[in-house]
């Protein structure tokens, strides 16, 4: 259920810089933009999807969120409360926040220490936040949560070598929701799973959502399993959100330039309806974020690009009640 | 070759190394060096499925354009569907190192057969979508090859298995026009399946 009068988390001009090491140390500093100026509002019980190539900066703007990563400035609000304002110099601790909003990483055969079973992976959670009185009840809450996520009680003991793609994706799962959050960004959840096994995934987070009440970030680069599991969706390019709106919305009237390539190159599992459709292919590649090109950073690929394109930065406006663009054209 | 295949500067790109490219142009570099000696059948295996849409609808685009140009037949092997009914015109479906279905696009995409190939099209989200239905996901995890069942290899996961599927190995049976599946079921009349489901 979408409350769309209870904001649960608001991000307000929120910049990730990293610092690039140079070889000369007397040159300026560069950095990599990876996310600029990011300003969004997650609703509570919804799922908002964040779509965009590679290198966009949705894993950055996912973590950073959460702070795993320091932010450089902006404004962080959770449910109410600042928990990061770079004017006001707020940065709060984060250890009872991080009960409250969790990660799923993208990689699980990268994100699960292979020397922790299984159990002890789901339960170290448990253990900082001092969530069980007694090794019974922990053992008790290790057993149901595996259960949850459809594992089984006897996996509790095995390491992370020892399960498939599908199933190490499934602990990733049940380490985040062990202390039983709120929010959860989930970083490209189903990347690295085989075709079959992504529906499983989808269908398990849909459930958890539905059961636990929780809220999702839903990084993912493939825009047809996003669109499915999402209320909203956000398009990023190059660091900056370039359109925001109802994903049915997003997907049958898009706005900005960059929205209608994304979707115009997402492959229709439909013979017919995939040749015959007009594709609008883009000259060149993302250009790098360390410099990132002037004015609208999309311009360098924008068919429709301008003068005032190259000069000035558009900012995200809306467009109709709820659709979100950047974009001089419109 | 390499203006051929689409990389811009050519004359100075050709003295760069690997690292110097970002992935599409490596692509695109490897189908120069695939298609410098005009070979007859071209193997693309999985060539877009580390590259991000836009760039893999650059890449599509300039495979269609170059087999028209030069020719060649082209074995196109990806997990990805909707590259398949893009690019392709006939389509092997293969599960657990056998092939179960084969057949012209339209065939296999529109009148699947198997249920194997019922399963991977259903368990697919769709862009042209119009309500959010339930993704209906093939149960199960793919089979171990080190021990393959002795019957049909898509029988411990199939919703339809019967009998008869976990003792032999379905034979391919013609279900159209150069349209071909292995499945006991194409054997079974509609009536007597509900008797010899287990």
């Amino acid at each position: 259920m979408i409350d769309e009068k209870r904001p649960l988390i608001e991000v307000e001009n929120l910049r990730k810089y990293f610092p690039v090491k140079g070889t000369n140390p007397f040159q300026k500093k560069k950095y990599v933009q990876a996310v600029e100026s990011v300003s969004l509002t997650v609703y509570r019980g919804e799922t908002l999807g964040i779509v965009g190539e590679s290198g966009c900066g949705k894993t950055t703007l996912g973590r950073t969120i959460i702070r795993l990563y320091e932010p450089t400035s902006g404004r962080i609000v959770y449910d109410g409360t600042p928990i990061y304002d770079s004017e006001q110099k707020i940065a709060v601790k984060m250890l009872p926040y991080r009960r409250k909003m969790q990660i799923i990483f993208q990689d699980p055969s990268a994100s699960l220490d292979p020397r922790m079973t299984v159990g002890e992976i789901v339960g170290e959670a448990l253990d900082i936040h001092k969530l069980c009185a007694n090794k019974r009840e922990r053992a008790e809450r290790i057993n149901s949560l595996l259960d949850e996520v459809g594992l089984n009680t006897e996996h509790a003991n095995r390491f992370p070598h020892e399960f498939s793609g599908g199933q190490q994706q499934r602990v990733g799962i049940a380490r985040a929701l062990a202390v039983d959050p709120e929010f959860i960004v989930c970083d490209e959840p189903i990347s690295a799973l085989d075709v079959s096994i992504q529906s499983q995934v989808v269908n398990m987070l849909e459930d958890l959502q539905a059961e636990n009440h929780l809220t999702y970030l839903f990084i993912a680069h493939d825009i047809s399993v996003v669109r499915h599991i999402s209320n909203r969706i956000g398009v990023m390019y190059l660091g900056q959100m370039v359109e925001l709106a109802d994903s049915y919305e997003l997907c049958s009237q898009p706005v900005h330039p960059y929205t209608k390539t994304l979707l115009s190159a997402v492959p229709l599992p439909d013979p017919v309806k995939s040749r015959a459709r007009q594709r609008i292919l883009l000259e060149g590649e993302i250009p790098s974020p360390l410099n990132p090109p002037s004015g609208c950073r999309f311009h360098t690929r924008c068919p429709y690009a301008t003068d005032r394109c190259r000069e000035e930065c558009p900012q995200l406006r809306e467009l109709s009640p709820g659709h979100f663009v950047a974009c001089h054209l419109q | 070759m390499l203006k051929l295949v689409g990389i811009n500067n050519a004359e100075k790109r050709i003295d760069q190394y690997p690292h110097e490219f970002s992935g599409g142009m490596r692509q695109r570099a490897m189908i120069a060096m695939a298609l410098i000696c005009e070979p007859k059948l071209l193997i693309a295996d999985e060539p877009t499925t580390a590259l991000d849409v836009t760039i893999q609808a650059q890449i599509l685009e300039l495979m269609k354009d170059l087999q028209k140009k030069e020719n060649t037949s082209i074995i196109f092997i990806t997990h990805n569907l909707g590259v398949v009914a893009e690019i392709c015109d006939r389509v092997s479906v293969m599960y657990a190192g056998h092939i179960v279905e084969q057949g012209s696009v339209n065939d296999v995409f529109y009148n699947p057969q198997h249920p194997y190939t019922q399963g991977l099209l259903s368990s697919t989200p769709r862009m042209d979508e119009v309500t959010k239905e339930r993704l209906v996901p093939i149960e199960g995890t793919p089979i171990d090859l080190l021990n393959p069942p002795k019957g049909c290899n898509f029988g411990p996961r199939c919703e339809h298995c019967m009998k008869v599927c976990l003792r032999e190995k379905p034979p391919f049976v013609e279900v159209g026009d150069g349209h071909i599946s292995a499945c006991w079921l194409h054997f079974t009349p509609p009536e007597g399946k509900e008797a010899t489901e287990e």
